[in-house]
């Protein structure tokens, strides 16, 4: 049970690890579509720093079950319960960013309703299982899946394709294919819906998790209408792969030219796409939030020249290193040789994180430094056209 | 206290706002970067304390703390690392004041005393095995092992860290990233003095203690002999009596 | 500034030991009181030797610090208040031994 203990005492932190990078990428996404500033911004902040330190409090309520008294399951459900507040302000928020907005509909902001639809869903379970006296019955059914997968699928899953959606013609210069786009965004919500929902109605009915086969007929139907729903989220995954192939395939009539695709508020949309390795040619002033809406806004209002002559000073990048990649790969070698105590392998896994460690240590030059020239030359010929 | 650590700050009277401050220096992103990092290994030794805590009762009819643990080495083990921590202090002096014989005078001391830390370690490590007191002995042991062993092995990383720095330093003088890196290394290895601290306290000084005090932890024993045995050890686990012990086995 | 704090240590381990040791003390209280010193002497490596809270840009070192000083109370509390009462609910070992006899 100490093992238990300790796993989750990182395991739960760690599922917040995963949503609140999400969170994050909602709250970009639902500024810029609704052409209005992140509403509550210090009260995003501050529900972010709750849930970090309330997400250490919660970790026993993963083993209910598991014999803990009264008093301390009682403890841990009484903070499972409260850690819904942060969240539940977060999605307050962004329904207020993008009431009274002018929403454009693009992919991203597809992806982003459909979290919030769902989402709340999912963690309005959690809190029918953060009773202790609930979560009895339940523990270790199908319920238990459908409630944790209803709030990974849309918390991190959907803000990582409007991530991927939203960031794509930054990173690559051109932008993805829409239709394909809102087709897989369909498929995969409506396959998630009918894929997860019914297991609620098992787990209620007594199916339990991992099973191999079974033999009841009553959780038959249910379960039918679950397989349909994975071979329509199935499609979802065929479209989105089909999406980037006939992107790639179009890129020269979706090139982003602009750098700014969406008519963006903040500070990246103000470079090429992509970006040089110095992001910026010279360090942008900034006096606020959503740094270059104002700056727009200024241009419009003629206040300000879109670009300008500008003075270039060398700039120090770091040096590339393919370290970072050698090591993690010499790491998982030493890890899965641990696991199985395959001790050769084991010391070669150390030896050639070593030998690479031992090479980045004594590398004789850490940065680079790019010449006033080529960082003005680039800056001229890519100049960022402000989108009016 | 020490003019040469200002040698690096920004003056913050002299800026106009923030964006135009640029990022901070460098040697304060890599302290703070590699202060976060000793904090996460911090929360991992933590771990290892708690389940140290939860099963140093566990001794499973076998050796127990009490009569394993030898107080003076341990005091020689402290008194080791404590040197050290100042040894590498006077090398962070040497480092600010950019003079090379006072920063492998002090790197030479600390690597010495790490060392005969670590010798001394290992040989405890070595004479409890021999004498049955293995890691699989007892959920106990486990603990102790892994919670003292991975320090140990923390400690030895340390030193191959501080030899390599020093070669680093013979070829590349006191260069930023040098001074950056040996910055590090000084927060490192005074993170470990700090962390042997808590082992000496809770594993060597507590584990001679008679065992009623202790709050929250398994008091009760698996293994054959364990209904014959009462709760309430003897005094015997007092230092000079298991020195004696210890001696003579 | 290092050697005040290799005095200081020197004299709270020296203290610990002693603690330890001694009948002096009223018993229950000596596991207490190694803990206080315990987190005295961290304190002193902490000021003295690491710099935390006087270094340069110490706002975040120290906050950092905050945050992984209540992580570490959280998961040491935490567990030993668990496995303490995960303990105390476990079937007593003579009701065992009852249980296994009962052929």
């Amino acid at each position: 049970m100490m093992y238990v203990n300790l796993f989750w005492v990182w395991g739960h932190p760690e599922v917040y690890i995963l949503v609140l990078p999400a969170f994050g990428i909602y709250s970009e996404v639902s500024a810029t579509f609704s052409g209005k500033p992140l509403f509550g911004y210090r009260s995003m902040v501050g529900a972010t720093l709750v849930i970090c330190v309330l997400s250490y409090t919660v970790w026993l309520h993963h083993f209910f079950t598991m014999g803990a008294s009264a008093g301390v399951n009682a403890f841990f459900g009484i903070t499972s319960m409260i850690i819904g507040v942060p969240t539940g302000v977060k999605v307050f928020n962004w329904l207020f960013t993008m009431y009274g907005g002018r929403v454009r509909f693009t992919v991203p902001v597809l992806w982003t309703i459909g979290f919030m639809v769902t989402f709340v869903f999912g963690g309005l379970t959690g809190v029918l299982l953060a009773l202790p006296a609930v979560d009895w019955q339940v523990h270790n059914s199908v319920f238990l899946i459908a409630h944790f997968h209803h709030v990974i699928i849309p918390g991190v899953l959907f803000g990582a394709i409007a991530g991927y959606n939203y960031w794509f013609p930054k990173a690559f210069g051109f932008k993805l294919d829409e239709r394909w786009g809102v087709a897989s965004f369909w498929c995969w919500f409506i396959g998630f819906h009918l894929a997860f929902m019914p297991l609620y109605v098992t787990g209620l009915m007594g199916m339990t998790r991992r099973l191999q086969h079974y033999d009841v007929l009553a959780w038959q139907p249910w379960l039918l209408v679950a397989e349909a729903g994975a071979v329509i989220i199935l499609a979802g995954i065929i479209c989105q792969v089909a999406q980037l192939v006939v992107s790639i395939r179009h890129r020269e009539q979706l090139r982003d030219t602009t750098g700014d695709p969406w008519n963006g508020r903040t500070l990246e949309w103000a470079t090429a796409s992509p970006p040089p390795a110095w992001n910026f040619a010279v360090l942008p002033r900034v006096d606020e939030l959503d740094a270059f809406w104002a700056k727009k806004q200024r241009v419009l209002a003629k206040q300000d020249l879109p670009g300008g002559r500008h003075k270039y000073d060398p700039i120090e990048v770091p040096k590339n290193s393919p370290t970072g990649f050698v090591t993690a790969f010499f790491a998982v070698i030493t890890g899965f040789a641990l696991i199985w105590h395959i001790w050769w392998m084991a010391g070669v896994g150390l030896l050639g994180a070593a030998v690479m460690w031992l090479a980045f240590m004594f590398r004789a030059e850490d940065e680079v430094e790019i010449s006033a020239e080529q960082v003005g030359q680039f800056d001229r010929t890519h100049s960022v056209e402000v989108s009016l | 206290m020490n003019v040469a650590v200002e040698m690096d700050d920004v003056r913050q009277g002299e800026l106009l706002n923030v964006s135009e401050a640029g990022p901070a220096p460098k040697r304060i992103i890599a302290g703070f970067g590699f202060w976060i990092f000793l904090l996460s290994d911090i929360v991992m030794f933590s771990a290892l304390f708690a389940s140290y805590a939860v099963l140093a009762k566990a001794s499973a009819g076998g050796p127990t703390g009490a009569q394993l643990f030898n107080l003076r080495t341990a005091a020689m083990e402290t008194a080791f690392l404590l040197l050290s921590s100042y040894s590498c202090g006077l090398m962070s002096l040497a480092i600010n004041s950019r003079q090379h014989i006072g920063v492998y005078f002090g790197a030479v001391v600390t690597f010495l005393l790490g060392a005969a830390f670590l010798n001394l370690e290992l040989r405890e490590f070595h004479d409890m095995i021999a004498m049955g007191a293995a890691p699989q002995r007892s959920a106990f042991l486990s603990a102790f092992f892994t919670l003292v062993g991975c320090h140990g092995l923390h400690v030895a990383v340390g030193l191959v860290w501080l030899v390599l720095m020093m070669i680093q330093l013979s070829i590349r003088g006191f260069h930023g990233v040098v001074v950056r890196r040996l910055h590090c290394f000084s927060l490192f290895w005074h993170a470990l003095d700090i962390i042997w601290v808590l082992i000496f306290t809770i594993v060597y000084l507590m584990g001679v203690l008679p065992s009623l005090i202790r709050v929250g932890t398994l008091h009760r024993e698996t293994g054959p002999r364990s209904r014959s045995r009462s709760k309430v050890r003897p005094p015997a686990s007092l230092c000079t009596r298991s020195v004696c012990c210890w001696l003579r086995s | 500034m290092y050697t005040i704090g290799l005095l200081l240590a020197a004299i709270l381990t020296v203290t610990s030991f002693w603690v330890a040791n001694t009948s002096a003390i009223w018993a229950p209280g000596v596991p207490a009181g190694l803990a206080v010193l315990a987190i005295a002497q961290m304190g002193v490596h902490l000021v003295f030797f690491l710099h935390i809270p006087t270094g340069p840009d110490s706002t975040h070192n120290v906050l950092a610090l905050a945050f992984g000083v209540l992580i570490v109370f959280l998961v040491l509390a935490g567990s030993l208040v668990i496995m303490a009462n995960l303990n105390e609910n476990m079937m007593a070992h003579g009701e065992m031994m009852n249980l296994q006899m009962q052929r």
